[in-house]
């Protein structure tokens, strides 16, 4: 059985609490983290990712060359000043960092398809707004069909990484939000198995020293089975040929912005073809003296 | 390999729209006597047969309805009286799932079964129990019995049958099942209906065939993803890699290699021929499983094969599809068994309509008149 | 080198431009969108063709001009820009800050002049601007359009503003169903005497003069070829093959005179070699009919060596156009 990463805001309490834990910390500060790196080092546990969600643009973000190596998930708003991300750019490459821009701005989709033919890693942040799925379908054929060298573009990338026909591939890993991998912890130890859940205060256990107890929760386990609802509609999502890849996240839109169908079908044949490819180039081992 | 299609019970706790064993006649179950008795008869058919298997296939009705104690009782008997032969015995299950438990498994283990058979339906109230067939609450239930089949590592394949309420959307249906079980590890099946169409869910062999049909293309183009849904796959491998892999009905083999038992110890060919009554072997009380598995009545089965090869079949390059189909569909339409059967006819349809077309792929294992295959090296010659 | 049109509207309305059969039929504001960009220049990259020409109309009318240019560049791109020089004061001012410090082997400026004493003050004054801050980095361009001109001025152009001592000689020519304005065949001689007589002082400048496409050998003497050779350092060309130009809305065409024939979408390809060959392929069936401009060229030698290729095409379509719509249509379309 294996360990959760646990999901935190940073906070130095918290934090020296966990001893040999994997952790993925939300910054409310650029200035935390170099701090936040060098705590969660100092106190024996293994930072996942740091993740900054920050209401301004990419352009606006004061990156520091201190920032190496440290794994940061960074959310903004858009790229902003090209000239003055442009700037940046030989730092960003440097940096073991992934940017996320949401689908609320709809120039986030160029945004994204400019980061990733610059070698930047990056990731589509979903958003509240209604999502166009047709410019959503071209930035991950780019992602997967594209033939020149370009950075990853998630969840394109994880989902042709990690899509295996026989099981259900959750993109919100890409999110740290997968109760199969990340569990949520605040200040107070209270445990839930979403963001979402924690926002809501809706725990499963509390204290950190219960979190490996989580495995014989039987809400864990129906959190686990909770994609099979789906399969108790008459119809919905369960009845479309891509569920397995998007386990009905867009559920709730699917009625009025029904795209999400065609484009999750495209990214399965899109997962279908990066197999192929990688199992064709696939090179032969050969004994090593 | 004899294979007994056991049915300690007729008691079911579901009311499917497609079954007629519960509402038919009162149901039964089988006693503890009775079981044992049966044992005993499969250690003497084994003994006297030892070159042979048996494949016990519990079925029913629902036969979780028995309780965990019947089957460690099974188990008992199995142990005391097959001790030379246990090993020669394979069980298998067929059930709704609904009432799976993790002793049921235990014991299930015991006895050497590691799959369980079940079937399945999405569309509301065709399964359930009561007389509205409550299915929401029989499909939470279905559900949290697979999820204990997975976490205890049994693997599970299931049947759809398909009705006439399933032609509205036969892609959807295919997805949904899909999803369900996500390598597939399902057979699409017509309904039966034998008599009276009470509900209107029976179906012609066109309807059948293009069911199939309006999901082929997809499934031949992505058969990679669902390897293992049938009758497609059956097909494939039937043509291409010429194996006999068609279901029991199809295979012309049936004749001394099944038998039904029933709650009373009443045998007959199979369970369709037991539920319908429509030929008795005896019962196993008065007559041993040895006597029965060579009851001269089974001839006939035999000799259907070379009436329909020298009449209806002749020069049919699907025979080896279908052996003119299942007898007991012969008996419904004809009263006897050695016509050709109307799903022939749906075969043939889904052959000729969609899957020759579609794959490009002929089949060659005719009689008389081999249609050339492209996997065939004289043929590529 | 494949030509990029930014957008499809100019500031300038040259007599002579080649384009304007281009820009008539199309949307004005059509500008190339980001998306599009990175589509062409992964194609670029995977052909293998790391330069690219940036054009219009006018490029820096694209509100991302310069934004254009520096991805490119940071793509490993070498930029070349066309443009008349003439911008507006914010885009002039953006340019200047950023792209004026960029290493002349990476980005460059063709800017084609015309005569000063035939353009009005503010369009002059907008170009002396321009080369006063990029003119490192800037060839001069002239279109020949008549058989008699003056480019005197682009000597004083190169000396005051430090321009590249090259001077790309273009010689416009006739868009096949347009009017514009260039030089007849029956005048190429005149015209080849002119350029000749610029010799001398673009050597004493020590200023080079450099043809781009559709000049025919056989307007030079044996003499005046012998001067070129040596004024060029033995570097003389006479080709017409497809250039490639791809408009913001991702359709392609072989060369600008010819835009109006064999459009096609950039989907449809490929490589940009795909492209290529696909323009040659038909530039070679319309030479099978017509092989030059001059009859002379039917049994040219030096034609069947390539040496010349018989001057621009865009006059042998002129030939179907004037003879035989039809068969053009049916041959060629």
């Amino acid at each position: 059985m294996r360990d959760h990463i646990l999901v935190c805001q940073f906070d130095e309490d918290l934090v020296r609490k966990f001893h040999n834990q994997r952790l993925v910390i939300i910054l409310s500060d650029f200035n935390q983290v170099q701090q936040a790196h060098k705590l969660v080092n100092d106190c024996q546990n293994n930072l996942h990712c740091l993740v900054i969600d920050h209401a301004g643009s990419l352009a606006s973000v004061p990156f520091h060359e201190k920032w190496r190596g440290i794994p940061l998930a960074l959310f903004v708003s858009e790229i902003g000043a090209f000239k003055e991300v442009m700037g940046k750019l030989p730092l960003l490459r440097d940096l073991n960092i992934r940017i996320f821009l949401s689908t609320d701005n709809k120039e986030n989709c160029t945004g994204l398809h400019i980061l990733a033919s610059l070698g930047i890693d990056c990731g589509v942040s979903f958003g509240e707004k209604e999502i166009d799925w047709e410019a959503m379908n071209d930035l991950m054929t780019y992602s997967i069909y594209g033939k020149v060298n370009h950075a990853s573009i998630e969840p394109f990338q994880f989902i042709a990484r990690n899509y295996n026909p026989a099981r259900l591939t959750d993109l919100s890993s890409v999110y740290f939000d997968n109760p199969y991998t990340y569990i949520h912890i605040d200040k107070n130890e209270n445990i839930a198995l979403t963001a979402n859940d924690l926002k809501e205060g809706k725990f499963i256990l509390k204290g950190i020293e219960n979190v490996h107890k989580i495995f014989e929760d039987e809400k864990y386990q129906e959190a686990l089975n909770a994609w099979q609802k789906f399969l108790l509609k008459e119809n919905g999502c369960a009845y479309c040929q891509a569920w397995r890849i998007c386990i009905g996240k867009f559920s709730e839109s699917a009625d009025k912005n029904p795209g999400c169908r065609q484009f999750f079908t495209d990214l399965m044949e899109a997962a279908d073809h990066f197999i192929s490819v990688q199992q064709k180039n696939k090179r032969k081992e050969v004994w090593q003296p | 390999m004899a294979t007994i299609i056991f049915k300690p019970t007729e008691k079911c706790n579901s009311n499917c729209i497609y079954c007629d064993v519960v509402t038919r006649k009162k149901p039964k179950t089988m006693s503890l006597d009775l079981l044992e008795h049966i044992f005993k008869n499969i250690d003497g058919y084994l003994k006297a047969m030892p070159q042979e298997h048996v494949q016990l296939i519990w079925h029913g009705g629902e036969p979780l309805l028995l309780g965990e104690d019947y089957f460690i009782k099974a188990l008992e008997f199995q142990e005391k009286h097959c001790k030379e032969t246990k090993h020669r015995v394979n069980h298998a299950i067929q059930s709704n799932l609904t009432l799976i438990n993790e002793n049921f498994l235990n014991i299930f283990r015991k006895l050497g079964i590691n799959q369980v058979g079940t079937s399945f339906e999405p569309i509301p109230n065709l399964r359930g129990p009561g007389a509205k067939r409550d299915s929401a609450t029989y499909n939470r239930q279905f559900l949290k019995g697979i999820n204990m089949l997975e976490k205890n590592n049994f693997g599970w394949g299931f049947i759809y049958v398909v009705t006439k309420r399933s032609l509205k959307r036969p892609l959807d249906i295919f997805f949904f099942l899909s999803n369900l079980k996500l390598t597939g590890g399902f057979m699409l099946n017509p309904v039966l209906v034998y008599g009276e169409d009470k509900e209107n869910i029976g179906l012609t062999q066109e309807e059948y065939a293009d069911f199939l049909g309006a999901i082929f293309p997809y499934w031949w183009k992505h058969r990679d993803r669902y390897p293992q849904v049938n009758p497609f796959k059956m097909f494939v491998e039937n043509i291409v890699e010429k194996k006999i892999t068609t279901g029991c009905e199809d295979t012309g083999k049936c004749a001394y290699g099944h038998v039904y038992i029933g709650p009373s110890g009443e045998a007959s060919q199979c369970g369709r021929a037991g539920d319908w009554e429509i030929i008795s072997y005896g019962n196993i009380n008065e007559r041993s499983l040895l006597e029965i598995m060579q009851d001269e009545q089974r001839e006939q089965f035999l000799k259907r094969n070379d009436i329909l090869l020298n009449g209806e079949c002749k020069g049919c390059p699907y025979w080896e599809f279908c052996h003119g189909g299942c007898p007991l569909d012969s008996f419904i339409k004809h009263k006897n068994f050695m016509h050709q059967t109307n799903r022939c006819e749906g075969k043939k349809l889904f052959l000729e309509k969609y899957f020759i077309p579609i794959t490009g792929i002929n089949s060659n294992r005719c009689v008389e008149k081999p249609l050339m295959s492209p996997f065939d090296e004289h043929c590529r010659a | 080198m494949a030509n990029i049109l930014l957008t499809q509207q100019c500031v300038r309305s040259c007599p002579y431009c080649f384009a304007k059969k281009h820009m008539a039929d199309s949307e004005p504001d059509d500008i190339l969108t980001w998306d599009n960009l990175i589509y062409i220049a992964d194609l670029m990259e995977h052909s293998g063709e790391m330069g690219v020409s940036l054009l219009g109309g006018e490029p820096t009318l694209h509100p991302n001009f310069v934004d254009f240019v520096i991805y490119l560049l940071e793509r490993k791109f070498h930029v070349n820009v066309f443009t008349s020089g003439i911008m507006g004061e914010k885009m002039f001012s953006e340019a200047e800050r950023v792209l004026s410090g960029i290493n002349p082997d990476r980005l460059s400026f063709v800017c084609n002049v015309n005569n000063p004493d035939k353009s009005p003050f503010s369009e002059l004054e907008n170009v002396r601007r321009f080369l006063k801050t990029f003119g490192h980095l800037t060839t001069p361009g002239f279109n020949i359009y008549k058989p008699d001109f003056n480019f005197d001025f682009i000597f004083q152009y190169i000396n005051e503003f430090g321009m590249r001592r090259h001077i790309r000689l273009g010689l416009a020519h006739p868009i096949p169903g347009k009017h514009n304005s260039y030089v007849p065949i029956d005048k190429m001689k005149q015209m080849a005497e002119k350029l000749i007589a610029y010799l001398p002082v673009m050597e004493r400048l020590k200023i080079k003069g450099g043809f781009d496409c559709g000049f025919p050998l056989c307007i030079f003497s044996e003499e005046q070829i012998g001067r070129l050779f040596k004024h060029n350092s033995g570097r003389l060309s006479f080709g017409c093959g497809p250039a490639i130009d791809i408009g913001p809305d991702m359709s392609v065409w072989g060369c600008f005179p010819l835009s109006n024939t064999h459009k096609k979408s950039i989907y449809e390809f490929d490589s940009m070699n795909d492209i290529r060959n696909y323009y040659r392929d038909i530039h070679h069936k319309v030479r099978i009919e017509v092989a030059g401009i001059f009859d002379a060229c039917d049994d040219c030698i030096y034609r069947e060596e390539q040496l010349c290729m018989g001057g621009c095409l865009a006059h042998s379509y002129n030939h179907f156009i004037n003879e035989a719509n039809i068969r053009f249509k049916e041959i060629y379309q």
